[in-house]
């Protein structure tokens, strides 16, 4: 492993990480990150989550879904928002991102379908957007819904 | 026999010491009274009052005030020993007389003699008179001097005694006519039992035997009995009102303190270490000026500061008193509570910027309910540069002042960063999320203030995370300092 844990976290432990930058560590360093998301600490798990999908080599997709599951909210945020750098972001993972208990971490999958033009996805950003519990989501998942594209 | 041939006859008749008679007994002017003078004095009789005698000092006074057509009316009393055994008195129906060798006769009545009458006449502090009953020079009031003090009375305030070093102090300044105008107490006891005060019209003089007498009035007085008079932590007045050497503000010092006011800045308490240095530098002489607030409190609860014209003075149990040139105001708007407290961060960003001369203040703390906007979308995070999350989060401004830094305490950010300090322009903002370190928030209002990020783990604008730093507080150098109070958000 030509990567090490300690090159990984002095990519995330800055204030504001240069995900772009840390990418550069490759896929390599996807066994520390995928560490890092199950740490105690949370932030440094939601940057691991993150640098994970931005990577978006083999392997990342499985690091974002397990975010998903996390008990720390701001990871499966973090994990929703990841996922729209994932070129095969699971569908069951952004399934239950969608129906999350937590408003931001349905906000985010929501964002991150959009930015993904996962049209695939519109029915479940339809369903959200008549059925969600908070108006802001439902705002926002009708205006997703209504820029994706049902695929062919 | 009338009855004052009774009396006569009672006081030894031709042999007594009011000698033969030198006058019939004849009705007095007034018509309702009768009287005898005699060689060596006289007698007058009333039906409500019987017959007394008057001689002497008292019968001269009584005389030149008019007999029975004076205000004091005619004898109740024959001339009396004081109970002190020095002196002699006649009481009138109008008043009294009172005597001894040493300070002749004078009258007193009225609400003066009522409140001689209360403390004890002639055996009370007050002693015996030594004027009678006098008009005021500014002819709204009257007075009464006496051996052990004086009674002033007005219609607006009643009668109260003023003695001893308080009085000698209100008339150094003018009596009645001084700024303090007429006594609206009487002298009485702190409730500490440690000193004595008269209030006034228009302000107090308090006395300790440590301190002396002094005199607080106007706004100085005011913040002193809103904090709890002597009581409070200034304790009592060491000086009275005094115009400051540059002339254009009054201060008083107090046992624990002072107070400075000018009409600016009004009046405002220092006290402390913070007083300590301000005093070094030269009170208002300094470039600090004068104080515009009272000593308050950090919002960690442990640290304390006053602010001046012109800076601050920021004091930690570690740190000591720090004078700062500028001072940062901060917003705290909370969307999630941090993990390190809010206090905590600020205390330590006080510490760390006040290295540099910079004072911090946590001027409000808001909580805000915006569920949508807790992992709030941040972009790349580059100056100059926001989401539209951003601009709505930051619209959020109560209290922020435009030249004040608003911080947003949110859950996250998307993408995952401790903190970002990109704000719209006109907007100065940052947010700060749930899991940053304790220098975060000086970190992010730093490159709000115009830092940028540095390659040194010992600096608090360092790139490399501010979990990393190795000495903390960490280090602002002199230029980043010369940044920071080149804002236009420091002032």
């Amino acid at each position: 492993m030509a990567v090490k844990m300690s090159q990984v976290k002095a990519a995330l432990e800055v204030e504001e990480p240069r995900y772009d930058e840390a990418a550069k560590l490759g896929a390599d360093a996807l066994p520390h990150l995928k560490k890092l998301v199950t740490g105690d600490d949370p932030l440094l798990a939601a940057k691991a989550t993150f640098l994970a999908g931005f990577i978006d080599a083999e392997g990342s997709s499985d690091i974002v879904a397990q975010a998903a599951q996390s008990d720390q909210v701001v990871v499966r945020v973090a994990a929703a928002s990841s996922a729209a750098n994932v070129t095969e972001a699971d569908t069951a993972m952004y399934e239950g991102l969608l129906v999350d208990n937590d408003v931001g971490v349905r906000k985010a999958a929501v964002k991150s379908i959009g930015s993904s033009a996962r049209g695939d996805l519109k029915p479940l950003v339809q369903e959200l957007a008549q059925g969600d519990t908070a108006e802001p989501i439902r705002e926002l998942a009708a205006s997703t819904a209504r820029g994706l594209k049902k695929p062919k | 026999m009338t009855a004052i041939d009774d009396k006569y006859a009672a006081l030894g008749g031709p042999g007594g010491w009011l000698g033969q008679p030198t006058s019939g007994e004849n009705t007095a002017p007034d018509g309702t009274g009768h009287y005898r003078h005699f060689t060596s004095g006289s007698i007058y009789w009333h039906p409500a009052t019987g017959a007394h005698e008057i001689h002497g000092a008292i019968r001269a006074l009584w005389s030149s005030l008019g007999w029975e057509k004076s205000f004091l009316g005619y004898p109740t009393t024959d001339e009396s020993v004081t109970p002190d055994g020095v002196g002699r008195y006649n009481h009138f129906q109008g008043g009294s007389i009172y005597w001894t060798n040493q300070t002749s006769a004078h009258e007193v009545h009225g609400a003066i003699r009522g409140l001689y009458s209360q403390l004890g006449w002639e055996r009370s502090f007050l002693g015996y008179p030594l004027t009678n009953e006098t008009a005021t020079p500014d002819g709204k009031g009257r007075y009464n001097h006496f051996q052990g003090g004086s009674i002033y009375w007005t219609p607006a305030t009643g009668a109260h005694e003023v003695h001893g070093a308080i009085r000698a102090l209100w008339s150094s300044l003018g009596w009645e006519k001084s700024l303090l105008g007429y006594p609206v107490t009487d002298e009485t006891a702190t409730p500490d039992t440690k000193g004595r005060y008269n209030h006034f019209q228009n302000g107090s003089i308090y006395w300790t035997a440590t301190t002396g007498a002094h005199e607080v009035h106007g706004a100085i007085r005011g913040l002193w009995s809103q904090l709890g008079w002597e009581k409070s932590l200034l304790g009592y007045p060491l000086t009275d009102e005094t115009k400051t050497p540059d002339g254009v503000g009054r201060y008083n010092h107090f046992q624990g303190g002072s107070i400075y006011w000018t009409p600016q800045t009004g009046a405002h308490e220092v006290h402390g270490a913070i007083r300590g240095l301000w005093a070094q530098m030269g009170w208002e002489r300094s470039w600090l000026g004068y104080p515009t607030t009272n000593e308050l409190t950090s919002p960690d609860g442990i640290g304390r500061y006053s602010l001046f014209q012109h800076g601050g003075i920021f004091w930690t149990p570690t740190g000591g008193a720090i004078a700062c040139r500028e001072v940062v105001r901060i917003h705290a708007k909370v969307l999630t509570t941090p993990t390190v407290p809010i206090a905590q961060s600020v205390a330590i960003m006080q510490e760390v910027y006040g290295s540099r001369e910079i004072g911090v203040v946590l001027a409000s703390t808001e909580t805000l309910s915006l569920p949508t906007l807790n992992d709030v979308d941040v972009g790349q995070c580059l100056m100059g540069q926001t989401t539209g999350e951003q601009n709505t989060l930051f619209g959020n401004r109560n209290n922020v002042g435009t030249r004040d830094v608003a911080v947003y305490f949110v859950r996250s950010t998307n993408p995952p960063f401790n903190g970002c300090a990109a704000h719209p322009a006109g907007q100065p903002s940052c947010v700060v999320v749930q899991g940053a370190t304790r220098f975060t928030l000086a970190h992010e209002v730093g490159h709000v203030l115009g830092l940028n990020h540095v390659n040194d783990n010992n600096r608090l604008m360092t790139g490399n995370g501010t979990a990393n730093i190795t000495n903390p507080p960490p280090d602002l150098v002199a230029s980043e300092g010369q940044t920071m109070i080149s804002s236009n958000l420091t002032n």
